[in-house]
């Protein structure tokens, strides 16, 4: 899963977005780092949709323009936690070998 | 409709129609909203002369490329297109690779290594500029190798690092033209430089929907092209006379001559993506052909040879044949992405 992807789907947790709120909601979980463009966003989107991880929720006419919500699919839920337990797993594996270098590193046992 | 709507929509129509169909509305929304601003006067502006910026053009023309030049679960006749695009960006660097290899032999049979060949006719004598030359022109293997194993950020590097040693001798031989009036191929290399350019740029087409490249294939034509491939550079250089009256663009169009016959003859071998793809090669390989024989033509005052017009001749039929079957078996491929 790209990080882009990974970050559209978190975006859409819990709540229904239109893709405006997706842009904004994936630079602020990103902290201001994955700043996607329209073309990048749509571009993901259609595969996310293609994929089953993501639909369509609702369209709404909002300022003289039709705009469409979208929401995370049971299947785009699995799949967004498939993928936190594994950054989660290569997070903590990093995480203890550091801790392990460290002393090492200062004097420690090699 | 705003000017910055319409400057939007104008730019959305390089997606494929039935994406646009889907999509261009909710695009068009999401970026007029990211383009908005609470100031009246400055929405006003905006609105007036406000335009994309070149991230957004540059994410809608990637976006474009990845579905038009379509991998898996694209539309039949993108996937074609797309898989047409990366065989002929294959073959292209195979080639590069294999003339960067036989100019490193040839280095060798210069300098004597290879002591049962007799001494080339035909080859200046190596300085130090032509051997760094020759040998950065290794770099279109690496890339050659990183397309094939996947790596396709390091074979946009590789490809991007390959085309500068031609831009350099490309300006070397026109300032030699300018100022000195000296001989040269000068149209030739600045084609093959705008050729090696697109060849780098449609590496795009081996994006993340793209499949793997199956390395067996490439790899077993890379080193059986390495062993044959001097051979003919070889007899067109052995003196005393010229055993073959073939150059570089002329090997290239007898072998995909020969490319042709079999793909005529093998129905097992057909599809609209290679034949799409077999157009696309004879199309470069006319122009290579035609630019060098007006260079020769113009620059060495050399009137193109008979062997020069059958080629040409040749390469109209191949491409005009190849072009027709692919178009045909496109036709009758779904758009719908």
């Amino acid at each position: 899963m790209t990080e882009q992807a990974f970050f559209i789907l978190t975006a859409l947790v819990g709540a229904p977005r239109h893709g405006y709120g997706i842009l904004g909601e994936v630079a602020e979980l990103s902290e201001g780092r994955v700043q996607l463009k329209v073309g990048t966003l749509y571009g993901v989107l259609d595969r996310l949709v293609g994929d089953g991880l993501v639909e369509l929720d609702r369209q709404a006419v909002e300022q003289g323009r039709l705009r469409r919500y979208y929401r995370l699919t049971d299947s785009g839920g699995i799949a967004l936690a498939a993928e936190v337990e594994r950054q989660t797993a290569n997070a903590r594996a990093a995480s203890d070998r550091l801790r392990s270098w460290r002393p090492a590193r200062h004097g420690g046992v090699a | 409709m705003t000017e910055l709507e319409r400057r939007y929509r104008s730019l959305l129509r390089v997606l494929p129609r039935p994406y646009r169909e889907t999509w261009a509305d909710d695009m068009v929304a999401t970026f007029l909203q990211s383009m908005a601003t609470d100031d009246v006067d400055g929405a006003e502006y905006v609105a007036e002369f406000g335009k994309p910026n070149w991230a957004e053009i540059v994410s809608v023309m990637a976006l474009a490329i990845r579905l038009r030049l379509g991998g898996e679960g694209s539309s039949a006749r993108y996937f074609a297109w797309g898989t047409a695009v990366r065989l002929v960006v294959l073959v292209g660097l195979l080639v590069n690779a294999l003339l960067a290899t036989a100019s490193v032999e040839l280095l060798f049979w210069d300098a004597g290594s290879i002591s049962w060949l007799p001494v080339p006719g035909g080859v200046s004598p190596a300085d130090p500029l032509l051997i760094a030359g020759n040998l950065a022109g290794l770099l279109w293997l690496v890339a050659f190798f990183a397309t094939v194993f996947g790596h396709r950020r390091a074979a946009a590097i590789f490809g991007s690092l390959a085309v500068v040693p031609g831009i350099v001798a490309a300006v070397s031989a026109t300032m030699e033209w300018a100022v000195n009036g000296g001989p040269g191929f000068v149209l030739a290399m600045w084609v093959s430089v705008v050729v090696n350019i697109l060849l780098v740029l449609a590496l795009m087409a081996f994006h993340q929907d793209a499949a793997a490249v199956s390395h067996r294939p490439w790899l077993l034509a890379l080193g059986v092209g390495v062993v044959v491939n001097p051979l003919p550079i070889f007899a067109v250089l052995t003196p005393p006379d010229e055993l073959l009256p073939l150059d570089w663009p002329g090997l290239c169009t007898w072998a995909l001559v020969v490319v042709a016959l079999v793909y005529l003859v093998v129905p097992a071998v057909r599809s609209p993506a290679r034949s799409l793809a077999l157009a696309l090669l004879v199309a470069i390989a006319f122009v290579l052909r035609a630019v060098t024989v007006l260079d020769a033509w113009f620059f060495f005052d050399s009137a193109p040879t008979g062997l020069h017009l059958t080629e040409l001749a040749v390469l109209v039929v191949v491409g005009v044949s190849a072009a027709m079957f692919a178009g045909q078996w496109l036709r009758r491929l779904p758009q719908a992405v």
